[in-house]
């Protein structure tokens, strides 16, 4: 029960989350692509195929995105794109796992699902995707699969059944008044800087989306890295990492805004303390998008967007076919409309689900581009993505979330 | 020693109504109003902007709230009269367990009747939809009107409207011209009570629509959330207009027969 609803959050939190990219620029593929006379057959196929799309609905830009632009350009393919807007993704998960279980293998009427996370997780368990077919569309040679980033979700691997749309990649937004850019130089010189401002900084109590990467960030520098994590949940790894990490959380308590007796309940309450000036530090999904704050007036002139020199955490959201869809060919085709160039710089330009999750150097627009203006209240994504640090599966981040309750914040 | 605490205790209770609001005010305006400035050194009406923006939310919450509150207070009142009525002119069997149950919403915590009243809406399919929470408003709002309609009809003398029907005015006539003028003040007075509780309701709002009736007070939260704080100022000077409008009209009738005291600062 809890697990599904967090997975929830987290899944509509990438939907919402206006970030980020984890692409590293190497541009290496391991994998065969569909050949072309096999991608024509796709083609043909998907025409006149009506592709129903479950998504999360509730981002007004993410919608017009959808149906005035995807829409408009699946329409050159002589496919429908129909958007099936959901409260939350395990909806559509559970529509599938419904039809599963009613014996409907063959017509399904959920043909393409945005997720990420423990969603997708859940449906790997059941055998409901569709699979070996993402790393083999045409417009797949700009992403790299090789990125542990890109061929693992929330540290599963994706084995060609789910298509990458947009990425999400924290930073940390500060005060360049207070803040040095060397006290960025690493999470442990941060934390150096956070000891010697008593006050200076905060972080949103997980489960909050932010709060919960902020601790799953110091959990990392606590115990060396993400590595061992990736794997399955292991209780007694666990253990031990997380009192490392407690203790770290617990030694910098006393020099967080109001002394760490209390919280704040979400990114949004940390926000206001970074606008009424009384913490000049936070970590945000969001972090890119500081400089609309700048610009409303909201933030002082003097924030900028930074990462730790050891990186922060990056997530990539994905697209899903159900295994008993029977418009496979037009989802696939969709799936690869969205991996277009064009289609992924309109998701940075237009600010909406997050950043390209292509590595765009490599397209052929990668001079206008790289000569996208970028704020100096902002970060570039490449900047942003730099050594970007994989997120971890949905047991472990709920494990941390519920052990920082007793640990930290007691 | 004689020490007269009057003026002192007005002066804390204007203080106490009225700062809130000047920091709101402030707000509202500000650019930015960082620590540790006293007063914001920029200004800005972007917050307004964006308030009057037709089809932003804060308008489209404006819509929606008035929309309810007014189908609320028009109901609230008349469900309400004919209460308030039967209960000061008329005695009848169980009169007491009536009067009981009628105020019973004002007693029994509210939130605790509103997880039973979710339920109920679902199984009707009332939820997510304007008349659920029109209806579900009218729980917190009745009872109000029917206090107050009782005193009304309990200094109502019924020979006025005997005297119409003697003197040949229909039924109807005799509501329209007698009681309704004699009560007017009783019904003006029920009516603002239940627009202003209706128009402020946040919990049944949020749990009988579900989040898809967005009112104003579910707007000013959502942006309560973020980090937005002269846009929560402007929602919330927008969310008090409405009902100090209301006030201005029906405030002759809260302080007492002196129509001369129907200014704002006599209330």
């Amino acid at each position: 029960m809890r697990k599904s609803n967090i997975a929830a959050v987290l899944t509509s939190f990438v939907l919402v989350a206006s970030s980020l990219m984890s692409v590293t620029p190497s541009g290496a593929v391991g994998t065969k692509l569909y050949s072309g006379k096999e991608w024509k057959k796709i083609l043909s196929e998907a025409k006149g195929q009506t592709v129903n799309w479950y998504m999360w609905g509730g981002g007004a830009k993410i919608n017009t995105y959808v149906n005035d632009y995807l829409g408009e350009e699946a329409k050159k393919y002589g496919i429908t794109l129909n958007q099936v807007k959901l409260n939350a993704t395990p909806e559509a998960v559970n529509k599938v796992l419904g039809e599963k279980q009613a014996g409907n293998d063959k017509n399904g009427s959920v043909d393409l699902i945005w997720i990420n996370g423990n969603n997708f997780a859940t449906g790997v368990q059941a055998d409901i995707w569709h699979c070996d077919w993402s790393t083999k569309l045409p417009n797949t040679k700009y992403v790299n699969w090789n990125s542990s980033a890109v061929n693992q979700d929330f540290g599963l691997p994706v084995n060609g059944c789910e298509s990458p749309w947009a990425t999400a990649s924290s930073g940390v937004v500060y005060d360049s008044k207070y803040v040095k850019k060397s006290n960025l130089a690493s999470a442990a010189a941060f934390t150096a800087w956070v000891k010697k401002n008593p006050g200076k900084f905060t972080y949103p109590a997980p489960p909050d989306f932010n709060g919960s990467m902020t601790v799953r960030r110091f959990f990392y520098q606590a115990n060396g890295g993400y590595n061992q994590f990736l794997g399955k949940f292991d209780q007694a790894k666990f253990d031990s990492a997380m009192n490392k990490t407690a203790s770290l959380l617990n030694e910098i308590e006393p020099y967080l805004w109001r002394k760490g007796a209390t919280y704040p309940a979400t990114i949004g309450d940390v926000q206001k303390l970074f606008a009424t000036g009384e913490i000049s530090a936070y970590l945000d999904y969001g972090a890119r998008n500081a400089f609309v704050e700048v610009n409303n007036g909201l933030y002082p002139d003097s924030t900028r967007v930074g990462v730790f020199g050891d990186g922060m955490i990056g997530n990539l959201s994905y697209v899903t076919i159900p295994y008993n869809s029977p418009r496979k060919a037009g989802a696939q085709v969709i799936a690869n409309l969205m991996l277009a160039p064009q289609a992924q710089m309109k998701l940075q330009t237009d600010g909406i689900v997050g950043l390209p999750a292509i590595n765009m150097n490599i397209t052929p627009i990668s001079g206008p581009y790289r000569s996208l203006p970028i704020s100096k209240h902002s970060l570039s994504p490449t900047k942003l993505a730099k050594k970007a640090n994989p997120e971890i599966s949905a047991d472990w981040v709920n494990a941390i979330d519920s052990a920082w309750k007793d640990k930290v914040q007691k | 020693m004689k020490f007269n605490l009057r003026i002192p205790i007005i002066v804390l209770f204007l203080l106490y109504l009225f700062v809130p609001f000047i920091s709101i005010i402030f707000w509202s305006i500000a650019r930015g109003w960082r620590f540790p400035e006293l007063l914001p050194t920029s200004y800005s009406l972007r917050a307004f902007e964006i308030a009057i923006d037709p089809s932003g939310d804060i308008v489209q919450g404006v819509i929606t709230s008035t929309l309810i509150a007014l189908v609320v207070g028009v109901s609230a009142t008349l469900i309400g009269s004919f209460a308030g009525r039967a209960i000061a002119m008329h005695n009848f069997r169980l009169k007491k367990s009536f009067q009981f149950l009628v105020l019973a919403p004002l007693i029994v915590p509210g939130l605790a009747v509103t997880m039973g009243i979710q339920i109920l809406f679902i199984r009707y399919g009332l939820v997510d939809t304007v008349l659920g929470v029109c209806l579900a408003h009218l729980i917190p709002t009745v009872p109000y009107v029917v206090m107050i309609m009782t005193g009304t009809f309990a200094n109502f003398d019924r020979a006025y409207e005997e005297q119409g029907q003697v003197l040949g005015a229909s039924r109807l006539t005799v509501v329209r011209k007698v009681t309704i003028p004699m009560v007017i003040p009783g019904l003006s007075v029920s009516f603002l009570f239940a627009f202003v509780i209706s128009w402020s309701e946040y919990i049944l709002t949020l749990l009988v629509g579900g989040g898809s009736i967005k009112t104003l007070p579910l707007v000013l939260f959502s942006f309560l959330r973020g980090s937005d704080l002269p846009l929560v100022g402007a929602a919330s000077i927008v969310f008090m207009i409405p009902p100090l409008i209301l006030l201005r009209f029906t405030s002759k009738y809260l302080v007492g027969r002196s129509s001369s005291m129907t200014g704002l600062g006599s209330v």
